[in-house]
């Protein structure tokens, strides 16, 4: 195998090792301990979950009729 | 206690964007304008595939260089400065401390451009390196490689002093495409592949790798991102969402050999490759499957707003681009379409239905907070969509299209070669026109963009929530 060959190979897998590296740091560093939670991270006080942004062409701010948004119980695969 | 606690203070998210407002808006308008000189390129080349005659007088202005040239502008100038000028943004607000290293970043933004403007000469000049997405002369890759390490440096330094404890899922894409990117930019400017096989490894270990590990993080963040933001409500199921992350971080990076198919490389490389390719449908599916859990029923809400307008037809786009990467992949599929128009169309809806567009609707969101400032106009923004949307459906589906028939005549022993070419040639000529209607989306967007940044707008003293802007207005 050349040199070149030789270095793509192990680039790549640097890129998976590092990959790697970087989910067993997350698993050990809490990352995954409460992860329903971390749906809600683009939200703060400012800017709540709740309230749309953006709704530039239309009046309407209020959440979906059909599905509207009540609280973090149905924030990750339990919503219907 | 949150990293960072005792280093910063705790920050606003309108704070956050005013110290972001310079860097990102250097960024953003930098890529724009390199959006409108790549748009410009493009026209001239996609008409010169049915005119050829055309400016052939000029070396400078033959195919063989404006066609690398708008490749290498929209890759390098437009997608990756605007493209980590939203990345800064994104990653400011979602680990809630300003973007660091804020001058030199400015300063790799002035190289990178000074970078961009000598390369451009070189390939106009026939100095092009002839490696596709790698025409740029190895100095011009080596500026904007080290600049992007700079911009790395500041996100590591920013997830250091983080103030938030988990990590959002954009979050995890964003440092990941900082980590992957130089490395891949490092890599393909080694002096070591001097052999046209392994130099034809290399192009497409870097090429599809900097889609799919540069430019797909980044539009996947920001996906992850604007969608929840702006219907209110958070993504249907985050773990998914995670899955569908580690998924492209295993699974993407043998992609790329699958360009090789019936090349003279070894046949282990291309089969991973063709395997790594079908094991991409997972995360894809996975992605997929969340973006539209969370917007079903929030259709009006899409529509009313101009950045869900663009990056739900982005995020469908990456859905569409990727399975059919997928299947392209496969030895039975590729042998047909292989040095097809079809795969011109396939690159185009991943950089521009999917990338360009996320782009163009995470600047709708950003630029009024960083700016303070409203659109000129809404009718506007509507034109830049339906052009623009419009422009690359006629696009991949006129090129797609004739690409299948195309692949069939030219593995027909019987079909004379030229048939294969005159064939295309209607269909050519729709991709011109499809390419005026882009070229005119572009204008207005950089017409918007040009009056929110230098003219004197409306100021409202929140500029967080559209609808509080539009009742300021209206008092």
């Amino acid at each position: 195998m050349s040199t070149g060959a030789l270095i793509l190979v192990l680039s790549s897998l640097l890129i998976i090792g590092g990959g790697l590296a970087l989910f067993l740091w997350a698993f050990f560093n809490g990352q995954f301990d409460q992860i329903q939670k971390g749906s809600m991270l683009p939200f703060n006080e400012e800017e709540p979950a709740g309230k749309r942004t953006d709704q530039i062409f239309g009046d309407d701010d209020t959440l979906s009729e059909k599905e509207p948004y009540k609280g973090e119980e149905k924030t990750c695969g339990s919503r219907k | 206690m949150d990293p960072g606690s005792k280093q910063s203070p705790e920050y606003s998210v309108s704070e956050l964007d005013r110290k972001a407002r310079f860097v990102v808006l250097f960024l953003i308008m930098s890529g724009v304008f390199w959006l409108l000189f790549g748009t410009l390129l493009a026209l001239v080349a996609s008409l010169k595939m049915h005119m050829p005659d055309w400016l052939a007088a000029s070396g400078w202005l033959t195919f063989g260089r404006v066609r690398p040239l708008h490749l290498n502008t929209m890759v390098y100038g437009w997608a990756s400065l605007t493209g980590a000028g939203v990345a800064l943004w994104l990653l400011s607000r979602l680990l809630k401390v300003p973007v660091m290293l804020r001058g030199y970043i400015i300063l790799a933004g002035v190289l990178w451009n000074i970078a961009l403007v000598v390369g451009s000469i070189q390939i106009l000049a026939g100095g092009s390196r002839g490696i596709e997405w790698l025409e740029f002369p190895v100095s011009t890759m080596v500026v904007i490689v080290l600049c992007v390490i700079i911009m790395s440096a500041s996100v590591l330094m920013m997830l250091a002093m983080r103030r938030v404890k988990q990590l959002y899922v954009s979050v995890w894409y964003l440092i990941a495409a900082f980590l992957w990117f130089p490395l891949l930019g490092l890599v393909s400017s080694l002096p070591i592949f001097d052999t046209p096989t392994v130099q034809a490894g290399m192009n497409w270990w870097y090429a599809h790798n900097a889609l799919g590990l540069w430019f797909t993080p980044i539009g996947l963040a920001a996906a992850y991102y604007f969608i929840p933001k702006v219907l209110g409500r958070p993504i249907y199921s985050y773990g998914l969402s995670l899955l569908g992350f580690w998924g492209l971080a295993l699974f993407y990076n043998w992609n790329g050999f699958h360009h090789l198919i019936g090349g003279p490389v070894p046949t282990w490389f291309v089969t991973i490759s063709i395997s790594a390719s079908v094991m991409m449908v997972i995360p894809v599916v996975v992605v997929a499957v969340n973006h539209h859990m969370t917007v079903v029923g929030s259709f009006r809400a899409v529509v009313n707003s101009p950045t869900l307008r663009f990056v739900v037809f982005a995020a469908m786009s990456y859905t569409f681009v990727s399975l059919q990467g997928s299947m392209q992949a496969l030895r039975s599929v590729n042998e047909v379409i292989h040095f097809t128009h079809f795969v011109v169309a396939h690159a185009h809806i991943g950089m521009y239905a999917f990338v360009t567009m996320m782009l163009f609707g995470a600047c709708y969101y950003i630029i009024p907070r960083v700016t303070m400032r409203e659109w000129h106009s809404k009718s506007l923004i509507k034109w830049h969509f339906w052009l623009t949307a419009i422009g690359v459906i006629i696009y991949a589906v006129a090129l797609q299209g004739i690409g299948v028939f195309q692949g069939f005549a030219m593995i027909d022993p019987d079909v004379p070669f030229t048939d294969t070419v005159t064939m295309t040639v209607p269909y050519l000529v729709a991709r011109s026109v499809s390419g005026i209607l882009m070229a005119a989306g572009h204008l207005i967007f950089t017409w918007l963009m040009f009056r929110m940044v230098w003219r004197p707008g409306e100021q409202p003293a929140t500029p967080l929530v559209w609808n509080k802007i539009k009742e300021e207005f209206a008092s």
